[in-house]
């Protein structure tokens, strides 16, 4: 009798344990790494704008509301280094007015070197949505070098 | 003296082609914190755009929230979802102008402290607001900051009682960004 009651004891405290832990892990789980996780959708960095400037809600709710990650394809127009040391790639998308703009986590900014204007670079990340006070621009952001 | 005032005019319109009239940032920084004895709440925000037009002294942001980077995914969720509510309010704009301020300290080099007052709209509510802050000219660059905070009721953010202490009454937002000639 004693030992059961010891073992049911066990069992609930071994249930709280592992519900803690498990609780606490969600709590503190970070946020999904964008750069290293499988990509959902992949498109070259035109059609991608495109979709974007044509219907900016549709775009937003297939592309950003459900955090996935999105690898894009394109050519480099430009690739600058920010104050803070990371690095943006801004990539063409064949309209004067626009651009698809990669900002790059600290440590995949530190790959960019090879990088120039005029190559085509493969970029993973994760969509933030469309900025068109200064240009026409869809913000990638957490973003990692594919190749 | 025709052809001196020929140059002279010829000078002025040059250094007027030359002058950018408005200052962009496109990488601003942008974050906002609060503190309880049971939570710290933090988030950067490094694709804020903003544009200030000297001959004006006028000046705006545009914010995407989802740029908004937490370091927890659940925190993230819940501002995203619950709080914020990015799917139906993208973005936050100011729209407003520099008082009390000389606009041809714009061009020249120094440490300027500033007033500015404008429309804040966040979460589909937009609200008067003055804050003061500072701007440095140096070597044809403006560097901003600002601090400031925000009530989310304010914004009609809703906050349930049972995590109303985790989430301070006041947000405080701090503005850190530099502006370079739009050419």
């Amino acid at each position: 009798m004693k030992k059961r009651t010891l073992i049911i004891l066990a069992s609930v405290a071994l249930v709280i344990i592992i519900a803690a832990i498990v609780g606490l892990s969600m709590y503190f789980k970070p946020v999904k790494n964008f750069s290293a996780s499988k990509a959902d959708i992949t498109m070259s960095s035109k059609s991608f704008f495109e979709e974007f400037l044509k219907d900016q809600s549709t775009a937003n709710s297939k592309y950003v509301v459900n955090d996935k990650t999105i690898q894009i394809t394109g050519k480099i127009a430009d690739i600058k280094k920010n104050d803070d040391g990371t690095v943006s790639v801004l990539l063409d998308v064949e309209n004067p007015e626009g651009d698809v703009s990669c900002a790059l986590t600290k440590e995949e900014s530190l790959k960019a070197d090879k990088y120039k204007p005029g190559m085509t670079i493969i970029i993973k990340g994760q969509c933030t949505g469309f900025q068109e006070l200064i240009n026409k621009e869809v913000i990638m952001i957490r973003c990692g070098i594919v190749e | 003296m025709k052809i001196a005032s020929f140059l002279a005019l010829a000078l002025i319109m040059f250094c007027n082609l030359n002058a950018a009239d408005k200052y962009i940032t496109k990488t601003g920084h942008i974050w906002f914190y609060s503190k309880t004895p049971m939570e710290v709440i933090e988030a950067h925000n490094n694709q804020a755009a903003s544009v200030i037009d000297i001959k004006t002294g006028s000046i705006a942001f545009n914010l995407i929230i989802k740029s908004f980077k937490f370091e927890r995914a659940l925190m993230e969720e819940h501002f995203n979802e619950n709080y914020i509510e990015s799917a139906k309010f993208p973005k936050s704009t100011f729209n407003g102008k520099f008082t009390n301020f000389d606009k041809s300290n714009f061009t020249k080099n120094g440490i300027y402290k500033v007033n500015v007052e404008g429309d804040l709209n966040i979460h589909g509510v937009a609200k008067h607001v003055k804050t003061p802050g500072s701007i440095e000219v140096k070597d044809g660059k403006i560097y901003a900051k600002s601090k400031f905070s925000v009530k989310p009721e304010d914004y009609n953010i809703q906050i349930p009682g049972i995590v109303r202490d985790k989430i301070g009454k006041n947000m405080e937002i701090t503005v850190d960004l530099v502006y370079e000639p739009f050419k």
